[in-house]
């Protein structure tokens, strides 16, 4: 599903990932830790394809980046659910209508009878009450707008979830919302890579933690139940 | 005069400097086969590939370098083409030369226009130049670079090359123009077609140059640049026939026509020898303006090695827990660049190291933090 | 294609009828402009008249400067073109669906900029049909172009200032074209207005092709 070998990235110049050495197959959660400016969020622009692989290998769903000149196709773009930053809602038009225009410009089928739906249903499900659904997006708080972005992919149902510090803005009900989607997805069969400063929710869901340090992998652990162990770990 | 002998003054400096390049013997000429031949041509456009090149040179010449050492002055060309650079520089010099000697002081003056006339022998071969030489190959470039199978950081170069130079072409038609103008029309400055075209023209350059300066990354710069050319350049004819039709079709165009002198003989060879000599003129610039890109475009890949050496031992520095000793730098870039990238390391399997960025050790509450002392006496 | 285009144009038309930004803020100021040609050649109609079609393109024109502008500006920025490359829209869709909402808030405000030259300097349309085929090609022209250097510009740091200095020399045939062939549709000039309609003509379909071939190379990766 997502298969990087040596990749590097170069952005203005700079080395934003030098060598980046990872794989992901279907249904597994991957969190991505390291410091500030280790390369987390570039890792998952990459793989969006939202930065040039300049050398390595990069293939994210079966395409190989390097053959297509760094960059994805539309058709393989609607297959994955990037959550960013800050979360990419139009200020001007509301919760539902934001949702309707992204799940639509994902192109699904039969979004025209059942795509409302779709939008109502991962409101609910990421918990925005529904008087919230009809202002429009500017006015949400911090933490709604997660919660809406959220909603977002929840009703595209990508099959690889870009999540860039999702915790960051969620209250403790928020979060749990949050592992319980993201075990959800993992569980059909979607890939999940979440960069995170939240040791304690991104270690509970992971599969494999990931650290990152100088735009390379440093380290990488299997599983949860090693958490335990008491190894001490690179957390910054 | 003085304006020709600085010129060949600097074209002897450049000549030297290319020589003694070429004199360096085997390590110089290492390099010089490297942008212009293989590195060039097998580099992604991203200048990477360069950097590779560079430091894959500068390591098999015998000492291995930093990124920072290599920052000897690489030679982009081979001999047959500085050799082919300075005849046509000598050539410039020296048909301009010839220029000024028959149109100053053979020509004769014409009947109506005086002293006048001899801007002949100089504004229409610079505005030939500009407009049809400069813009076209700067376009035609721009489509190559952007065509994906003729991709090559060459295209790139030459189109930025041949705007640049083109603009000093331009400034100098409308400057000899506005010359012309004052004694023929009266004013320096008149909303004739061929003048308002012109300075369009001129717009379109800026605003081109303003596209590559604004744009760090070398690929996206190229990209921009490229479609800002070929979309000024579609703009060309119509910009031509409106401002032509502007004045034809709106007012009496005879008004502003000079009388166009009758041109033949030894005045007629004069002129035809300017169109030849700005040419060459023009080749010789381009070729230094791609020169000086090839330059820089060096030492833009020089910066994105030192910068991938430093992110390396940002890495190491964590791994570690120390900060890099002097040697460290060389050999982690040259492990990057020569591509036996280390094994990622296992945490837990034998030194688990806490050591965040700050340099303070940052765990999960509760957690024991191992830090072996004896380590952290290095850098911090 | 066509159906992201349509997606992304109603997107961005619902957008201005929640914000009214352009209806607003711009249309009062295009007015304002008139008023204030109005103040620097008039009172007279005999300066007013004849400087009449060059003020409603130089209106236009600097109005499609600033729809252009908001219209990436109404893009949540993280990295200019994410939003809409994230979501996986094909590239011509953009560029039309783009488009084709700068031209409908361009129209609506040359109905309006149109009405106030007629009502405030008192000319007369000679012929109409001239007066809209030029007005819609010249348009046309205009916000193809203006969404082509908007996309280029709108990724970096410097697009306020660099967008106009791309954008203006490149428009300016349409203002010369456009004011011409207004001059006639208004009887205020004797010629033929053939050759400025094929100009504008010329242009729209030059820079419309320009967006079909060039927006996809264009953005590229981000």
């Amino acid at each position: 599903m997502v298969y990087l070998r040596r990749a590097t990235s170069i952005v203005d110049r700079y080395p934003a990932l030098a060598g980046v050495d990872l794989e992901v197959d279907r249904g597994e959660v991957v969190v991505i830790q390291g410091a500030n400016g280790a390369g987390k969020t570039s890792l998952l622009r990459l793989v969006a394809g939202l930065l040039p692989l300049s050398s390595g290998e990069c293939r994210v769903l079966g395409e190989d980046l390097g053959a297509s000149g760094g960059t994805l196709r539309p058709a393989s773009r609607k297959r994955i659910g990037f959550l960013g930053h800050s979360a990419l809602l139009y200020e001007d038009l509301n919760v539902v209508e934001n949702l309707r225009f992204q799940v639509r410009a994902a192109g699904l089928r039969g979004w025209e009878s059942g795509m409302c739906h779709a939008s109502e249903e991962a409101l609910d499900r990421v918990g925005l009450p529904s008087r919230m659904w009809h202002v429009p997006a500017g006015r949400l708080s911090a933490g709604q707008r997660r919660r809406a972005a959220l909603a977002a992919l929840v009703a595209r149902k990508p099959e690889l979830w870009l999540l860039d510090e999702p915790h960051a803005g969620l209250d403790s009900r928020g979060r749990a919302l949050l592992g319980d989607i993201v075990q959800d997805a993992a569980g059909l069969g979607a890939v999940v890579l979440m960069a995170s400063h939240e040791p304690e929710e991104a270690f509970l869901l992971a599969d494999r933690v990931v650290t990152l340090s100088g735009g390379r992998v440093t380290a990488v652990r299997e599983s949860v139940s090693e958490r335990s162990g008491g190894d001490s770990t690179h957390v910054a | 005069m003085a304006v020709i002998l600085d010129a060949g003054r600097r074209f002897v400096r450049w000549g030297g400097v290319a020589g003694a390049a070429e004199r360096n013997g085997g390590a110089g000429r290492a390099r010089a086969a490297g942008p212009a031949g293989p590195a060039e041509g097998g580099a992604g456009p991203d200048g990477l590939g360069t950097a590779i090149g560079r430091m894959g040179a500068a390591s098999g010449g015998g000492t291995p370098r930093s990124a920072e050492t290599v920052g000897t002055v690489p030679e982009p060309w081979s001999r047959t083409v500085t050799l082919l650079v300075r005849a046509t520089g000598v050539a410039a010099v020296l048909g301009i030369a010839v220029d000024v000697w028959l149109g100053l002081a053979v020509t004769p003056p014409a009947k109506v226009m005086g002293n006048l006339v001899r801007l002949l022998y100089v504004h229409p071969a610079l505005a030939t130049v500009a407009l049809y030489l400069a813009f076209g190959l700067a376009a035609l470039n721009s489509l190559l670079w952007l065509w994906p199978r003729t991709r090559r950081p060459f295209f790139d170069r030459l189109a930025a090359a041949s705007v640049q130079t083109g603009i000093v072409f331009l400034v100098l038609t409308i400057v000899t123009g506005s010359l012309w103008g004052r004694p023929t029309w009266g004013v320096f400055w008149t909303w004739d077609p061929l003048l308002t075209f012109t300075a369009l023209l001129l717009l379109f350059f800026l605003g081109y140059l303003a596209v590559r300066k604004a744009t760090t990354d070398p690929v996206k710069r190229a990209r921009r640049a490229a479609v800002t050319c070929l979309l000024a350049f579609i703009d060309v004819p119509v910009v031509h026939f409106s401002v032509i039709w502007w004045r034809t079709l709106h007012q009496t165009p005879t008004l502003l026509e000079p009388a166009s002198p009758k041109v033949g003989g030894i005045m007629l060879a004069t002129m035809l020898l300017s169109f030849l000599a700005f040419t060459l003129l023009f080749v010789w610039m381009l070729a230094y303006g791609y020169r000086l890109r090839v330059l820089k475009d060096f030492a833009e890949s020089s910066e994105v090695a030192a910068a991938l050496a430093e992110r390396t031992g940002e890495a190491e520095q964590e791994e570690m827990g120390w900060g890099m000793r002097p040697g460290q730098i060389e050999r982690a870039s040259e492990r990057l660049l020569v591509g036996i990238a280390e094994p990622a390391v296992r945490v837990g399997d034998d030194k688990p190291v806490a050591q965040s960025a700050e340099g303070r050790p940052a765990h999960p509450p509760g957690e024991a933090v191992l830090v072996d002392a004896s380590r952290m006496g290095g850098g911090q | 294609m066509w159906r992201d285009a349509a997606l992304i144009a109603a997107k961005d038309l619902r957008i201005e009828l929640r914000s009214r930004v352009l209806l607003n803020q711009l249309a009062p100021m295009a007015m304002l402009m008139l008023v204030l040609f109005a103040f620097a050649l008039g009172p007279g109609r005999g300066a007013l008249v004849p400087a009449a079609p060059g003020l409603f393109w130089t209106g236009t024109l600097f109005s499609a400067l600033l729809a252009v502008q908001r219209s990436w500006a109404v893009e949540p920025v993280e990295g200019a073109h994410d939003p809409l490359h994230l979501a996986g829209m094909d590239s011509s869709g953009i560029f039309f669906g783009k488009l084709a909402a700068v031209l409908a808030e361009l129209l609506t405000l040359e109905v309006l900029l149109g009405i106030g030259v007629v009502v405030l300097f008192g000319a007369r349309v000679a012929s109409p049909a001239e007066l809209l085929l030029s007005t819609l090609a010249g348009t046309v022209g205009l916000a193809a172009v203006g969404v082509l250097y908007g996309a280029l510009a709108s990724g970096m740091h410097t697009k306020e200032t660099l967008f106009p200095l791309l954008f203006l020399p490149v428009a300016s045939p349409v203002l010369v074209a456009g004011t011409r062939a207004w001059q006639v549709a208004l009887g205020t000039a004797h010629m033929g207005a053939g050759p400025w309609m094929t100009l504008l003509v010329v242009f729209a379909a030059l820079y419309l092709s320009a967006g079909v071939l060039l927006y996809g190379p264009l953005e590229g990766t981000e």
